[in-house]
């Protein structure tokens, strides 16, 4: 299974994750509709950013009462059965990070989560500094790890 | 909601509140002129005379994001801002990044012009459908940074994005800049200024609808297309790890890199002031994008220690560091970096500030002015300390910075003396930091542009063949490669035809000047493609090209019915006269006769009158001008 990874120390916040989210689900370019966002702080230039984590006892499907939400089997996505929803938005309150939304789209509301596009991220493929990154379940402590280990032997090698 | 192919503009006249809206949906029209800069500047033309002083509140100002802004073209998040300069008194187009014109789009607005006077401080709040003008009294005096942070807290919305001035823009400031998205300035020719006379303190805008695309698949296709040629341009990974300032080592390696106000070609010791030393001294804490673009040219700097603790900013861009650091003598990068915040917040061109700081010291080091007429400041060169606090006093209109808050050509009208001997300006506008004495195309377009002498309307870098792409650019241009060096006047005139109209095409689109003019992955086939798959109105290469040409010819109308001609198509007093210091090749002085006949042979391109340098009414016809004919159905 492989998982979300930022980095928002790489984020430049060009938000083409988010144009290349929206067009991809709805063939238009909208933030709003974006399954992925960007949160800035334009003074100091900070930019994250945020999209589901997949959680493994995800609050989205425990909370959601109309059955309408399931992970996908595959890719690990939480995908929403639109014809079951009732739009309570019990999901949106449960997450806890902020990344399931109610959106609008041709005038009717509908929950957006981040469904990885089956298992191709397009935000992934449009982030030219790998501040998303899609990696094995598995290794992502093990970059961190890598990156730490790094950042200590630079500091290292600078101070001697 | 889907803005293309046709054009929303909004207009908002400040002096009666009024907003009106129109939709233009000929496709003759949008085809002809494309849409931002293009439309923009048709729009002004035939509707504003160019007599109208720009200091009248008629006078307008107009913000006009690319056709293309929004979308997810790579780099197409740039905005052009069109106004009489308050200080050039000609046609001036300034352009601008940031996430500024992306939020007028979603918010359905392609074109906004803004005309009037407010009867107090006021700001322009755009959300959506809704459009007000708001009390700024609160707002008034606050720097870029604080005006930002406050009208964010107004409105409890951290996504509202703004297009504001400083306190150089209130105190009209001839140089003062619009700043958006905080750190990307529309810097040149006092916009900022226009806007303080207009008592228009900003413009912020939230917008939450939808842009779309033509013809999405075929869009999808092309951006890919352009992605792959990104990943192979030789020059866009070093532009993204180091910035702008990549070019500094290899200008000053060619003695190309102006030192005290063009009086030497280059410093010993560059290094300081490039953008490698940016990354290894540890200023550059992140790399910052433009909406849309996956280059991220733009820097995000700090300063943790030393006197200038605690500065952080956008940039330092090479400009900024010419103009502030080398021009002034000094290559102190966290002095160079805290005069850059400062210029950000308080709202100024760092170009123009650097340039009058400049000519001030020349004017202490020949005994024009002395320290005591400056209040006491030490103004010999490479002094980081006078220069910051010349940026506060230029803000401020405090003392000497009142005098060079009016600009250079102004300033030396005062000073008097020899002193406009090394004003390094022409038609009243501080040259960029470029040196035209060993760089022919751009003496050139410097000279014709409709702005006066900087980069920012014609790029011609490829002359130079710093690269693979820029020596083929040239080869197709000319017709060989070996016209791919910079001290030739031959072929400058077809050099400098090609780099004005790509320009002019790429500011329409929204597309970033770099992308076509610099690391040369976007050309103008590329352009039609994209014009053509978001719009559904299908265009060549040669009308995209055409339809720059259409906007250059626009623009020199504009300025001729102001009584410019030939006469004024002129670069700097210094860098006609002076030959430059340590030039690599001989005759580096931008002569009379050379400029002369490079002239002949660009009007000449422009089936323009030789004599007056001003369009005919033949080449009129052809672009398809004819109600610019005189004496012709001009409404």
């Amino acid at each position: 299974m492989k998982v979300f990874l930022m980095d928002p120390e790489k984020c430049t916040g060009c938000r083409l994750c988010e144009l290349s989210c929206s067009l991809t689900r709805y063939g238009a370019f909208n933030r709003e509709l974006s399954a992925i966002r960007v949160e800035s702080n334009e003074d100091l230039s900070l930019h994250v950013p945020v999209s589901c984590m997949q959680c493994r006892e995800a609050p989205c499907i425990r909370a959601c009462v109309a059955g309408a939400l399931r992970r996908d089997s595959g890719t690990g996505a939480v995908l929403v059965d639109a014809d079951r929803c009732i739009l309570c938005k019990a999901c949106a309150v449960a997450c806890p990070f902020g990344c399931v939304s109610l959106v609008r789209w041709k005038d009717a509301p509908r929950i957006g989560i981040c469904d990885l596009c089956s298992g191709e991220p397009q935000c992934v493929s449009v982030c030219r500094s790998q501040a998303i990154a899609y990696v094995d379940e598995g290794k992502v402590n093990r970059k961190k790890r890598m990156e730490d280990y790094e950042r200590v032997f630079h500091n290292r090698s600078t101070e001697s | 909601m889907s803005f293309v192919p046709s054009i929303r503009m909004v207009s908002v006249d400040l002096s009666t509140g009024q907003v009106s809206r129109r939709l233009i949906e000929d496709r003759e029209i949008l085809g002809k002129f494309l849409g931002g800069r293009g439309y923009a500047t048709w729009s002004l033309l035939k509707t504003v005379d160019p007599h109208l002083d720009a200091d009248n509140p008629e006078s307008p100002i107009v913000f006009a994001p690319g056709v293309l802004t929004g979308t997810s073209a790579p780099s197409s998040g740039r905005t052009s801002v069109i106004f009489k300069s308050p200080v050039t008194r000609r046609f001036f187009k300034t352009n601008v990044g940031g996430h500024f014109g992306a939020q007028l789009k979603f918010a359905g607005i392609d074109l906004l012009v803004v005309k009037g006077r407010a009867l107090r401080p006021s700001f322009l709040l755009i959300r959506d459908d809704s459009v007000e003008i708001r009390d700024a009294s609160h707002l008034w005096g606050m720097d870029v940074r604080e005006t930002n942070r406050l009208v964010r807290e107004e409105l409890d919305d951290p996504e509202v994005q703004l297009a504001c001035i400083g306190p150089a823009g209130e105190n009209r400031v001839a140089f003062a800049s619009i700043q958006a998205s905080i750190y990307n300035s529309a810097g040149r020719g006092g916009g900022g200024a226009l806007m303080g006379g207009k008592n228009l303190k900003a413009i912020a805008v939230t917008g939450t609808g939808d842009v779309q695309v033509a013809r999405p698949e075929q869009f999808r296709d092309v951006v890919r297309r352009l992605w792959k040629k990104m990943s192979q341009a030789s020059g866009v990974q070093p532009l993204s790890d180091y910035g702008t300032s990549v070019g500094i080592e290899p200008t000053n390696a060619i003695h190309a890199f102006p030192v005290k106000n063009f009086q030497e070609s280059g410093m010993e010791d560059v290094s300081p002031l490039t953008g490698t030393y940016l990354v290894e001294a540890g200023y550059l804490k992140r790399k910052i994008a433009c909406f849309s673009c996956p280059v991220a040219c733009h820097r995000f700097v700090t300063v943790d220690s030393g006197r200038f603790q605690g500065t952080y900013t956008g940039g330092p861009e090479y400009e900024t560091l010419a103009a502030l650091g080398a021009g002034c003598g000094s290559s102190d990068t966290a002095g160079v970096i805290k005069a850059n915040e400062l210029c950000n917040i308080f709202g100024l061109d760092t170009i123009s500030t650097g340039a009058c700081i400049q000519w001030l010291m020349e004017c202490r080091q020949r005994g024009v002015t002395t320290d005591a007429d400056a209040g006491g400041l030490d103004l010999s060169w490479g002094n980081s300390e006078t220069v910051i606090e010349l940026v506060k006093m230029i803000a401020e209109r405090r003392g000497v910075g009142d005098l060079l808050a009016e600009g250079v050509q102004s300033a030396a009208r005062k000073m008097g003396g020899d002193s406009a001997r090394w004003a390094v300006q022409a038609n009243g506008l501080e040259q960029s930091r470029v040196e035209t004495r060993s760089a022919f195309s751009y003496a050139l377009a410097f000279a014709v542009s409709s702005r006066g002498p900087d980069h920012l309307n014609t790029e011609p870098l490829a002359e130079f063949g710093g690269s693979v792409e820029a020596r083929a650019l040239i080869g197709r241009i000319t017709g060989d490669e070996k016209y791919a060096t910079s001290f030739l006047t031959e072929k400058r005139a077809e050099i400098v035809r090609w780099h004005e109209d790509i320009y002019a095409a790429s500011d329409c689109l929204g597309i970033c000047a770099f992308a076509t003019t610099a690391q040369l992955w976007v050309d103008e086939q590329d352009l039609a493609d994209l014009y053509s798959a978001a719009t559904g109105i299908s265009i060549n290469a040669k009308d995209i090209m055409t339809a720059g040409q259409r906007i250059i010819t626009l623009e020199r109308l504009f300025n001729q019915a102001l009584g410019f001609t030939r006469e004024n198509d002129i670069l700097p007093r210094r860098l006609m006269e002076e030959t430059q210091a340590g030039a690599l090749h001989e005759n580096a002085v931008n002569s009379a006769d050379s400029l002369d006949r490079m002239k002949d042979e660009y009007y000449a391109l422009h089936s323009w009158d030789r004599r007056t340098g001003l369009p005919t009414e033949a080449s009129l016809r052809k672009l398809g001008l004819d109600e610019f004919v005189p004496g012709g159905t001009r409404p």
